[in-house]
């Protein structure tokens, strides 16, 4: 194939590869977000990723002018033509997303590049690291007005975000050799991933101690969550506002025996009521903490309107459905 | 609460006014069907009820002591088992009159009198209440087209400020009771009216509490005041704080109670006046409520605790007393609490000692 048989091709195919990055990139996302995540998908995925299509020139050199590669056919042989990168925080993130890669029922995904395997084989090396798939359409798929025929590839990476400083960093200069870095430089680049590989033990423990510390309150939310839904008959929206909320009481969240704030709300039918009326037009009323609210209220007043971290008046409704005396 | 959940059912108004020159009266103007308002609207008029009569509020749990025809306490009764709205209407005119009635003074301004019915609690508990608002002035701003304009108001009513309302609610405690042949034991009455709390059970409202609404103070106001005493000293002697501090607290329960010129008694109050912060505010009025005492304010009455109130004490593990007046223990008698001084070269005790101050001379010794 002739360098101008290759650009003409590509060209007339440009728009394919396009359709099908955009739904490999969808499809992962929407696995995604099926998963029980921590924190939401656009939380957890670092920086958005959008399918990229090689330029052409860089499509040129790599198939007719790199050094070290000799394609056969390099139209078909090159499976980066188009890719999209996942950037997670954590290696243990990447773990998540490779699965969502792996197994999926519309395409074979192969791994080109998986830093775990090369590790294995050259402990001493502190290289580029990254995950790199490739998948290919497993059949004809119709995406985007078009049809994407079968075998048509897609470079997916994964890493994380200090692989991906690193990759920033060095990938033009290193790897692909228009420029020769010196011994020096690669010392240097060796020695900044190694230290990443620390830094992301570090991380791990940090998360750990992090969930440690917030289990209480993490299992608080939880019990609001649950008894919000039952209990109102609707399902919470919890906001920021619900942490915000939970974070200011923290210290009376020991105080707080389950069985005494469920006998609270059962002896109070229109707590959950007058929740349910508010909850459309009142964003407040649709966080689970509301309930921990009342009970608060209830128990020690001036304490809880002490540590109201948003505008006193918010409390008055809840107060006054208590029969309390609310002084604005 | 009892004040907890309150809904209003049905709300009518009318208008009362001050008496002639002559002090013959001048005839209501009456509502003629119900209001009805807004979400924001009752919300708010909650609020004032809320205010006024819910736990932490200054209203006082009266005795209801006119019960024949032509009673406040005949017309709620009356009232609850009306199920017409037109006649729920024309009975509630009733109120103005009563009222109009009540006035007899030219000092007392006329108003808008609110008569409601509703439900509190859970279960619920029916209730009538009664709310005498006097108007007062203020302005508004006006917009038409981008211009912004003030415009008076001379007759508001019900605004936050709640020196302009008095309130009186009816709740129906016991439905099975009040159906019974003494119906009155079924209900409790409640009673905010701002002018009372100040001093001596002023003569200036008793038009309202006695006149209009038939009710009396209750006479359990001076066993009551006397369990206050009790458990809050009580409460004092639990906390766990340095004993210079109880000292201070126990002056001024003394001072709340002889000193202080407020009418009533009132767990609230007390908390804010003289409790050092919330934490503790709490958890006196916990105290207070695990044992019974009312939320609301307690009429005061002297009569059964004066005689604990006259000495203050304070006794020592080594049975040492010391015992004097208790209006001027405060004034006479300095107490620090100073480490055990170590004897003959022992080794420091981490034990107390009290160093006492008595600014007088001794008169004599046994």
């Amino acid at each position: 194939m002739s360098e101008v048989e290759f650009i003409n091709r590509w060209k007339a195919e440009k728009r394919l590869y396009e359709a099908w990055g955009k739904y490999v990139t969808d499809a992962i996302l929407c696995r995604l977000s099926e998963l029980k995540l921590p924190k939401p998908v656009d939380e957890f995925i670092k920086i958005p990723p959008v399918p990229r299509l090689k330029t052409d020139s860089s499509l040129l050199e790599k198939a007719f002018y790199r050094v070290g590669k000799s394609y056969t056919d390099p139209y078909r042989q090159i499976t980066d033509k188009v890719g999209v990168r996942f950037v997670v925080l954590l290696e243990r993130d990447i773990d998540v997303v490779r699965k969502a890669v792996e197994d999926h029922p519309k395409w074979i995904s192969s791994r080109d590049r998986d830093f775990d395997v090369e590790r294995e084989d050259h402990p001493e090396v502190f290289g580029y690291q990254s995950v790199h798939f490739v998948v290919k359409a497993r059949t004809d798929i119709p995406c985007d007005g078009i049809t994407v025929p079968a075998d048509t590839p897609c470079e997916v990476q994964i890493r994380t975000l200090l692989q991906h400083a690193h990759s920033e960093l060095t990938h033009d200069t290193i790897y692909k050799p228009k420029t020769n870095a010196s011994s020096l430089t690669k010392r240097y680049c060796s020695r900044s991933m190694a230290l990443i590989e620390i830094a992301d033990d570090f991380f791990v423990r940090v998360m750990e101690q992090i969930d440690k510390a917030g289990e209480p309150l993490r299992q608080a939310m939880e019990h609001l969550a649950s008894t919000f839904r039952s209990a109102v008959g609707v399902e919470p929206e919890a906001s920021r506002l619900n942490t915000l909320i939970l974070d200011a009481y923290e210290d009376r969240l020991s105080d707080v025996r389950t069985d005494e704030f469920a006998a609270f709300l059962r002896d109070r039918p229109y707590i959950a009521k007058h929740i349910a009326e508010r909850a459309p037009n009142h964003l407040l009323f649709r966080q689970p903490a509301v309930l921990l609210i009342y009970y608060l209220a209830q128990a020690a007043p001036r304490e809880t309107r002490r540590q109201w971290p948003l505008t006193p008046s918010e409390l008055q409704l809840i107060y006054e459905d208590l029969g309390q005396r609310f002084e604005a | 609460m009892i004040f907890a959940n309150l809904t209003f059912k049905r709300i009518t108004i009318h208008e009362v006014f001050r008496r002639n020159d002559d002090r013959t009266p001048v005839p209501p103007v009456y509502g003629t069907s119900l209001i009805h308002l807004g979400a924001k609207a009752i919300e708010a008029l909650r609020s004032r009820v809320i205010t006024a009569m819910g736990r932490a509020s200054q209203s006082v749990e009266m005795e209801i002591r006119q019960t024949g025809a032509g009673s406040m306490f005949a017309l709620v009764q009356d009232l609850l088992n009306t199920t017409s709205d037109d006649d729920y209407v024309n009975k509630s005119a009733r109120a103005a009159d009563q009222l109009t009635t009540a006035q007899l003074s030219r000092k007392v301004p006329g108003g808008i009198l609110v008569v409601f019915d509703g439900e509190v609690d859970h279960p619920a508990k029916r209730l009538v209440g009664v709310i005498k608002a006097e108007p007062q002035n203020g302005f508004t701003r006006t917009n038409t087209a981008g211009s912004l304009g003030l415009e008076f108001l001379e007759d508001l009513i019900l605004t936050p400020q709640a020196k302009l309302y008095k309130i009186g609610v009816f709740v129906e405690m016991d439905a099975a009771i009040a159906a019974g042949i003494n119906p009155v034991a079924g209900f409790r009455a409640f009673i905010y009216d701002d002018g009372m709390t100040i001093s001596n059970r002023d003569a200036a409202a008793q038009y309202f509490y006695e006149g209009f609404l038939g009710c009396g103070f209750p006479q359990s106001s001076a066993r009551l005041t006397k369990k206050f005493h009790s458990l809050t000293k009580e409460f004092i002697r639990d906390l766990s704080i340095p004993e210079e501090q109880k000292a201070d607290l126990y002056n001024s329960l003394y001072t709340y109670l002889k000193v202080d010129q407020a009418s009533t008694v009132q767990v609230d109050q007390f908390a804010r006046q003289y409790l050092a912060n919330d934490h503790m505010r709490d958890a006196y009025e916990q105290f207070m409520k695990a044992r019974d005492f009312p939320m609301t304010a307690v009429p005061k009455d002297l009569a059964e605790v004066a005689p604990n109130l006259r000495l203050r004490k304070l006794r020592f593990r080594s049975d040492i007393r010391i015992t004097g007046p208790a209006e001027k223990f405060n004034e006479l008698v300095q107490m620090k609490v100073i480490d055990a001084i170590p004897v003959d070269g022992q080794p420091g005790s981490d034990d107390k000692w009290t160093q006492i101050v008595i600014r007088d001379r001794i008169v004599s010794q046994e």
